[in-house]
Formats: C-alpha cells, structure tokens, sequence
C-alpha cells in the first residue's frame, strides 16, 4: 500500500465514482439511498435498512456485493432460525480415512457483503449472534475464535410493518449500525423506469467494476483524512445535545429523550464525516460533513420516554432540534 | 521567497480589518450622536441644557466606540477562516488548513500539507473579496443630514413672554393734531422721512434738508396719507420728500407710501422704517396711522418745525398707537442680544432667517395680512402691514384704520425684517431713552439694532450708492451721544 498522497486520494475518488457508476446500472433511483450505502461501505460500518417490501433492498445489496466482487451470502431472519444458521458449527464429517470428526463449517456470516432480511423476525438469541460478529468481526464457534475475512459489511433490513410475531433489535444492539436508513417509495419517474427497464427479456446484469483490495483501500485512507479539532467539536456537542441532562441539550431533548447517543456514536459521526468527504473528493472533513451524517447516525440511538410518545415526537425531530441547536 | 502560511495571511487580514473597524466605530459613534449633540448645543443655546446634552452625547459616543472596538478586537483567525469558507461554500477548508497550521488537526500529514496549499492558493482572492477596508456607517449620512437640519432650523432666542394684542384705541385729538394732511407737492419722486417730516408734523419742513430729519416725518406722511410720504429712511432727503409728498394726491394716503419710497430707494429701512413707522404710525405694522377722519383734522402745515420737536411730537402722535398695539415683552437684556447678533452679522443672507424672513414676508402679502410671526419692519409692500376692507378704500393695521397704500409704485425688490418686539415697544423705549438723553442705554440699543439692520438692508446692489450713504447719514445723525 502506497503512502497517503493526494494522488490516492483522488484515485480512490474514481474508484468510487466507478462503483456507483456500476450500481446505477442495475438500481434504478433511490439516489440518496445509494449515496449513504456507499458512505456507510466506505466507513466500514453496518446499514439498517428500513423499508416497506419491495423497496429494493436485497436487490441495492446484491448489486453492491457484485460490483465489489465480493462474497455475497443472505439470511433470512425467521422465529425458528438459531444462532448456529448465522455463524456455522462443527458438524460430523468422514474423514478420508473412514472415520468420523467434528469440523467447522462457516455460516453465512463467513462473508463479505452479508444480508440479514428482516432481522427481527429472528429471535434476540439468534440477533445477538449476528451482532457479536458485526461489533467484533469475528465468530466464537465451540470456545474458538475465528474472524471474519474483511470487508465485512452487514445490511440488516426490517420491515416496519409486520409487528406480528417480530422482536425489536434492542437500543443497545441498534446502537451497533451505522446508520439507520429509511427506504423511501419511489416517486412516479422512477417507477416508470423501473417498469421499463427490469421488464426486458433481457435484463442488466450488475458486474465487478471494483477489487476488493481497492474497497479495503479506501476504507483504510479514511481515516487518514484531516479532521481539525472543531469538527470534533462540534461531533462530541450533538452527541452531548442529545443527552436530555447535558447544558447543550435543546428544551425537547431534555423532555422527551431518555437516553441519549452512546460514544459509539461519536466514532460514527466522525468516521462517517470523514466517508463523505471522501466521496466528495476532500482531503479534510468539515462540519458540514458531520451534519449531513447525524440524522442517519443518531436517529437510532436516541431512546425516546413516554412523554415523546404523548407528544408524537419522533427520533427525526429530536435530532433535527439538536441539529438546530448547534448549527455549526 | 518563501510562500506566506494561512496564518500569515489570516492575521495580516484581522489586523486590516480591526484598523478598518476602529475606523467605522469612531464614523458610527459620532454619525450616530451627531444629531443629539446639535440638538443639545442648539438648546444650551437658550436654555441650561448644554451640559447634559454634552453628556449624553459624550456618553452615546463612548458607548459606541467602545462597543464597535470591541467587536472589532474580538475576532479571531478562526473566526475569519469559518467566516471565509462559509461565504465561499469551501467547506471548511481555510478553517481546516488554519487547524492544520496550528496543529489542531489530525490525519496524514501529507494530506495535511495538501489541504494547505489548496488553502493558499484560494485564500489571497478570497480575502481580496471579504476585504473591508471602510464602510461608511449608514448612520453618519443620516447624523449629518439631520444635525445640519438642527443647525439650519431658525434659532428663536427666548423673548420672554408672547405677544398679546391690545384692544385698539382712538386717538385722541391732540394726538390726532399732531397729525396733519399732507400737501400734495406734484413731482415729488421721494425719499423717506424727508417729506414726511414735512409734512406731518409740520415740524419737519425745516428738516426737509436738514441733516437730521426726524422719524417722526415719516409717520406724519402717512398720517397725512400722502402717497409719496415715506417713512422709511428718514428723512435726510428733505427735499425730496417734500417734492414726493406734494406729488402725491394728498388724500390721505398711508405710510404705506412711505414703505415703498423707502423701498424704491433701496434703503434697507427697515430699522429706521420700524421707527419711524410707529412713531409714524404709518408703515404697515406700526399701525400708527389714523383714520382719514383724523389725518383731516389733522393740521396739514408743511413741516416747519425743528426736528427735535418733529419728532416730541411724532413720538407723542404715535404714543397712543403704539399703546394700543401689542407689545412685546422683550427685555432690554434681550434686546441688546439682538442688537449684537444684528450689529455682528451685517450680511443680510446670513443673518437673514434670523431676522428677514423674506417667504414669510412673500407669504403674508400673497394673503394679504402681515408676516407671520413678529413684526416686519423696514420697507413694506400691500399686506405687509395690515389688510384691506372690503372697501378697500381703507387700510386697516392693528392699530388703526388708514387709507390703503399705494403700490402701483412699489420697487420690484425691497427687504422685510421680521421683528419680534412691536414698533410700538421700541418707539416707547426710543422715546424714553430720548427723555433721558440720546446717549441712555435703551436708545443705544435701538439705534444699534436698527442701524445694523438698515446697514445690512442697503448692503446690496439694487440700493443706490447715494440711497446709502443717504441711511448711513440719518443714522449718524441720530446717534446717541456716547456709543457703546
């Protein structure tokens, strides 16, 4: 790996433009979708997509797993599935000398590009699984521990819907996605495109415009951005304004939020404000930077109490009076 | 050479703009109390208001000062870098390489030295662009406009207490005798007093010519509403005024006539006019004219009489008119200030709102009433000093009734003086002052006030040269005996 220059900088830019470039082949719309799924890839951390089905979801995944060439498994999350179907498990094998023996045999989450669907379907035992391997980017299989094979990128999808039979990710399991996206519905353009365009007899097929080593190089020269001392700043002061005890807390925070952002959501806001200065070609990150993330970065790791629930206060307003708060 | 750092250039930018704003505090701070402080002054003129008018300018201005100095001493590189980037939409970049200067900042350092040199090569332009070397505070224009509109708005000097009319009196008969008709003399072209000194009093015949004609010719003229009688200047042109006051018809034509003579002779007269006017009774405000009734029974004899008792007897005809007028509380301490400001401002435009308002004059007569405000004194035109009857065969003044003036003659340019005491008062305290000797302190102050006044009347060009020295000689001559 060559040094940090400039020049990487401005490479690891086209390779980005590349790979939406790919993507925007296969999925049609959803252009603020994409531009966050790629911040969240590029910041190496996990996507909570929520979106009613049909939305393009799984298909916005196995197009961003194709392009990258990367391994591509999905899970689909049900009541019935174990912690064993996510992370794999020793199973009786013959050996070539007729015998018998214990060998592991990976999950899906053995993995680059991993797709949990509707992950709470599944139960908190099975949940809890797959999220160890988010947080550690390893498996502890039978007292053994392995790792998983970086990239590793996890999009869990929830269908905001159903509520029967479902088991809410934990705040504190939430608290371990990047970012919480809001699949929108396509508006009426869109959806003449995609009535036109993936009706064909013959459809576009996604293809592998970006190596592997190329994403784990960009993911590396994030954190090599210049991060002045007041965009940390201001970072450290929403996440404190979203704490209703805190001097920097807006009048509804402090009546409507029982539990404010952890400091894992600090890591968030800087390294996802450090991936969009990226993919905007700078070589520092500005405080604009952190506040176009915070919305996707806080949303859901703002535990609200019940007066906000009187009050019909959502996460997005909260965030948005901390936002207005501290503007700058 | 090596190239300047964000931060060089950055402090180099705050130091420009803190001299800048130290600049706009102290344009802010006088632009904004402007005003006050010329209101203030322009009251402690009158009133013992200067010092907290002084100090509340003064404090308005320190405040100002310090507050803008302040604001000014406050801003920061960092300030200037986020205020750079956001007017330039850059991102933070200026802020973000200030950071980097400075060693706030953290990442690889070549991305560092890369953020900075895209900072320097857009900041020189930028802070082209953000430079401010001088505004001019919005405040100082409207400070200006509205201080001089404090300065230029007519100082009024407190004259203590206002003006009230008194109810108008006949004259009695020995005043009225004291007013005779004049003779119509044919030709008679006319200055001033000369003629009504003749007339009139029929004491004044002798002065027609005579060094010292007296004031109290020119009311006799019009009492004896002789067109040409021409209170005004005086009567030095004795000689004249007797051949204007035989011209004119004789019957009984008002002091207005005396007005105009002294207009068309350019004398400024309005001092003179003023005394002579009420004494005279004739020129419009003093109003001393009578009615015809009385300028009839008036004897008519064409002024023989010494000057001196020309003008007893003048100053006793008009008494009663200027009993009957109002009459104006003035202070001989105010009158004296007066007499200064007239005395140092002989220049008629600059002096003039102050004592010649020729718009109010101009006013008044399109209405034909007398100017608003005060007296006017000096040389008159129709509705200067009074206002037709329906009739209009009568002339009615406030102190009485005479016939209307004729104006056929009237000067195409003349000066009013607005005054505020009444001819009445001042004749009053002439005619006191002369009891006591020319040289009493209430005299002296007339005569300097009216002399100035006529001085700066015949000042301009229109005045003939002889018509001046014509004033200046009448008002030598009455000086009182020991000037101040």
């Amino acid at each position: 790996m060559s040094g940090v220059t400039p020049e990487r900088l401005a490479r690891a830019r086209q390779d980005l433009d590349r790979l939406e470039a790919g993507i925007r082949r296969v999925y049609i719309g959803q252009d603020g979708l994409l531009h966050d799924v790629l911040t969240g890839l590029v910041a190496g951390g996990h996507l909570l997509l929520e979106g009613s089905p049909g939305l393009g979801k799984t298909l916005l995944v196995k197009t961003l797993a194709a392009c990258l060439g990367l391994d591509f498994r999905r899970i689909q999350f049900t009541p019935d599935l174990m912690p064993s179907d996510i992370t794999g498990g020793p199973s009786m094998v013959k050996t070539p000398d007729g015998g018998t023996a214990l060998q592991f045999r990976p999950g899906p989450v053995f993995a680059h590009v991993l797709l949990a669907d509707e992950i709470n379907r599944g139960t908190p035992k099975t949940q809890s699984a797959l999220l160890e391997a988010m947080a550690e980017r390893s498996v502890t299989v039978a007292g053994e521990r392995r790792s998983l094979e970086p990239p590793f990128f996890v999009l869990a999808t929830q269908n905001p819907i159903e509520m029967e039979g479902t088991y809410p990710l934990p705040e504190a399991q939430l608290d371990r996605f990047l970012f919480k996206l809001s699949v929108p519905f396509p508006g009426r353009a869109v959806l003449m495109r995609i009535g036109d365009e993936t009706t064909r007899a013959t459809t576009v097929e996604p293809e592998p415009v970006l190596t592997r080593e190329a994403l784990l190089d960009i993911q590396s020269l994030v954190s090599e951005l210049q991060t002045p001392e007041p965009t940390f700043d201001y970072a450290a002061r929403l996440v404190l304004a979203t704490h209703p005890d805190r001097e920097e807390a807006p009048a509804v925070v402090k009546s409507a939020v029982r539990f404010g952002a952890s400091p894992r959501a600090m890591q968030a806001l800087v390294r996802a404000g450090r991936a969009r200065a990226l993919l905007e070609g700078r070589a520092h990150v500005a405080t604009d930077d952190i506040r176009a993330v915070a919305p996707l970065v806080l949303t859901h790791r703002v535990v609200l109490g019940f007066e906000a629930q009187l009050d019909r206060v959502g996460p997005a307003q909260i965030v948005e009076a901390v936002l207005a708060h501290h503007r700058s | 050479m090596s190239r300047p750092s964000v931060r060089t250039l950055l402090s180099a930018a705050i130091a420009e703009h803190r001299r800048s704003r130290r600049i706009e505090a102290v344009l802010r701070g006088v632009g904004g109390t402007l005003p006050a402080v010329a209101v203030g002054v322009l009251v402690a003129a009158g009133q013992p208001m200067l010092g907290w008018a002084v100090a509340v300018g003064g404090a308005a201005v320190a405040w100002g000062l310090a507050w803008h100095a302040y604001r000014a001493a406050r801003i920061t590189p960092d300030d200037l870098a986020r205020a750079i980037d956001r007017s330039a939409r850059h991102a933070d970049l200026v802020h973000t390489a200030y950071c980097i200067e400075t060693g706030r900042s953290s990442g690889a350092p070549a991305l560092g030295a890369h953020v900075v040199r895209q900072a320097l090569d857009t900041l020189p332009p930028l802070l082209v662009d953000a430079r401010r070397p001088f505004r001019l505070p919005r405040r100082l224009p409207a400070g200006i406009v509205v201080a001089a509109a404090v300065w230029m708005w007519p100082r009024t000097v407190p004259t203590g207490p206002a003006v009230v009319s008194a109810p108008v009196r006949p004259l009695g008969s020995d005043e009225t005798a004291a007013i005779a008709p004049a003779p119509s003399v044919p030709d008679a072209p006319a200055p001033a007093g000369a003629s009504a000194s003749e007339q009139t009093s029929t004491q004044s015949g002798g002065a027609a010519g005579t060094d010292r004609p007296s004031s109290g010719g020119a009311e006799v003229a019009s009492d004896a509403g002789t067109e040409g009688g021409k209170g005004g200047a005086g009567a030095s042109g004795s000689a004249e005024a007797t051949a204007a006051s035989g011209e004119s018809p004789g019957d009984g034509a008002t002091s207005g006539g005396e007005a105009r003579d002294a207009g068309t002779s350019g004398v400024t007269g309005a001092p003179p006019s003023e005394g002579e006017g009420s004494e005279a009774g004739g020129p419009s405000r003093a109003g001393a004219p009578t009615t015809p009734e009385d300028a009839d029974a008036a004897p008519a004899g064409p002024g023989t009489t010494g000057m001196v008792d020309g003008v007893g007897a003048e100053t006793d005809a008009v008494r009663s008119d200027a009993e009957t007028m109002s009459v104006s509380g003035a202070t001989p301490d105010d009158t004296d200030a007066q007499t200064r400001d007239v005395a140092g401002t002989l220049d008629l435009q600059t002096s003039g709102p102050q004592f010649f308002d020729a718009t109010e004059t101009a006013d008044a007569e399109q209405d034909g009433k007398g100017g608003a405000g005060g007296w006017t004194i000096g040389l008159s035109q129709p509705g200067e000093g009074g206002v037709n009857d329906a009739s209009g065969s009568t002339w009615r003044t406030e102190a009485g009734v005479a016939d209307p003036p004729d104006w056929t003659d009237a000067p195409a340019d003349w000066v009013d003086a607005a005054w505020q005491d009444s001819p009445a008062g001042v004749i009053r305290r002439v005619r006191d002052g002369q009891a006591g000797g020319s040289g009493s302190a209430d005299y002296t102050a007339a005569w300097q006030r009216y002399a100035a006044v006529a001085e700066a009347a015949s000042a301009p060009d229109t005045v003939p040269p002889g018509r001046r020295a014509l004033v200046r000689q009448y008002f030598l001559a009455i000086a009182p005996s020991e000037s101040p």
